[in-house]
């Protein structure tokens, strides 16, 4: 059996500098970009499949949907922040290696994603309550975008301006990411429901900063659950 | 050699853009135009919530916001200049001023998207308003980082008085900025 599709994630998880480089290499760019994103649907799947086994049934395939579509979105709509961002901090990179090196740190997060379902899944069998998951989750989420962070510092490279770029792509990535979560929750669902909604449209949580600096708290209902 | 072009990627090197800025043509007009319509982008984006008209009044108040920043402080930065002992090399001047157009233009272009995410899908207009301001700042601190490293071939740049007036000269810019866009954005309530 060839070992060739190992290769790929050991790649990214063992040698980023040379991760890094593949993908900018215009050659290279679409066969890394179909592994990347392939690897962030899968890593996403089975993240979002034991996310959703909290409530089980049918909320299993819409969390293992729903988590490689929030990836994918907040990769989507950063993307062009970041090329903005890599240009102002003079980084060299065309439009295509800013998407190529997004979407490797993407897969990179996402195996972390992956290797972690199994441990969420066991928590969830094990009895952990609503509250613990959700830290479970959040914790989940840190590691993997530690290891894409990784993977982004190599590609900053070491001359000026490294910090500032690396902040800069986190800070966006943090609120898109967290914007496109919040807008396609619930993954977890509300204990308190009997059904778990689709999504949570309608109901009034005061959002990602209005949570943050308690703006309309007298208008919120029930929460989504997240 | 081609000439230099806003969608070209910058310098490797940001400790090489004073050079690359000193030895670069003259701002084309139509860069600077290019460089508006970007940061409109970004208008575009922000006033999405409240429908085609806002979205439109928006577009045109974040470029013109720049164009009045401008024509506003690089005068007075001039002075000030003058008065730190800092040599005024008018032709570096205007195209340190053109870069940093165009780097503010290019950064809120490319945080168009996450804007519009956010105006549309926040809960309440005053976290968009939140992510507006965010937005403007960083494009404006990074034009004005753009601009000083522009600036930074000029001899005695380094002066303790030179510091001072970039400090000055960051503080009164923000203020100015934020003080003509709380006046034409009708998200800041703003003429509408």
């Amino acid at each position: 059996m060839s070992a060739a599709p190992l290769l790929h994630p050991a790649e990214l998880l063992r040698a980023p500098a040379q991760a890094v480089r593949r993908r900018c290499e215009p050659a290279q760019q679409a066969a890394s970009a179909r592994r990347d994103l392939l690897t962030i649907a899968l890593g996403g799947l089975l993240f979002g499949a034991a996310v959703g086994s909290f409530r089980g049934g049918v909320q299993v395939p819409i969390a293992a949907l729903k988590i490689p579509l929030a990836t994918l979105l907040t990769l989507a709509v950063s993307a062009p922040g970041f090329a903005g961002f890599a240009g102002a901090f003079g980084r060299r990179w065309s439009f295509r290696e800013t998407l190529s090196i997004a979407l490797g740190a993407g897969a990179r997060a996402s195996l972390v994603l992956l290797a972690l379902a199994p441990v969420l899944w066991l928590a969830i069998d094990l009895g952990v309550g609503h509250q613990g998951v959700r830290w479970l989750a959040t914790v989940a989420y840190a590691l993997a975008g530690l290891s894409a962070l990784g993977l982004l510092l190599h590609a900053v490279g070491a001359s000026r301006g490294r910090l500032a770029t690396t902040l800069s792509f986190v800070g966006l990535f943090l609120i898109v990411g967290a914007q496109s979560a919040w807008l396609l929750r619930p993954f977890i669902g509300d204990p308190h429901d009997a059904n778990v909604p689709l999504f949570a449209h309608g109901r009034r949580e005061g959002g990602l900063v209005g949570s943050l600096l308690d703006f309309g708290a007298d208008e919120r209902e029930s929460g989504s659950g997240y | 050699m081609s000439q230099a072009s806003l969608f070209d990627p910058p310098t490797p090197d940001v400790g090489s853009v004073a050079a690359a800025i000193s030895e670069a043509s003259p701002p084309r007009p139509w860069q600077l135009v290019a460089a508006l319509a970007f940061s409109a982008a970004f208008g575009l984006a922000l006033g999405a919530r409240f429908g085609a008209l806002s979205m439109a009044v928006h577009a045109a108040a974040v470029p013109l916001g720049f164009v009045v920043l401008t024509l506003l402080a690089v005068p007075a930065f001039c002075i000030g200049m003058a008065h730190a002992g800092v040599e005024l090399d008018v032709g570096a001047l205007t195209r340190s001023v053109a870069q940093a157009l165009m780097i503010a233009g290019r950064v809120l272009a490319g945080l168009a998207p996450a804007m519009l995410l956010l105006a549309v899908t926040c809960e309440s207009a005053e976290s968009v308003a939140v992510f507006g301001v965010l937005g403007l700042g960083l494009g404006s601190a990074l034009g004005l980082r753009a601009l000083f490293l522009g600036l930074e071939s000029l001899e005695s740049w380094t002066r303790p008085t030179a510091r001072l007036l970039r400090v000055t000269f960051t503080l009164f810019s923000a203020l100015l900025g934020a003080r003509i866009w709380w006046a034409l954005l009708p998200m800041f309530g703003g003429a509408s």
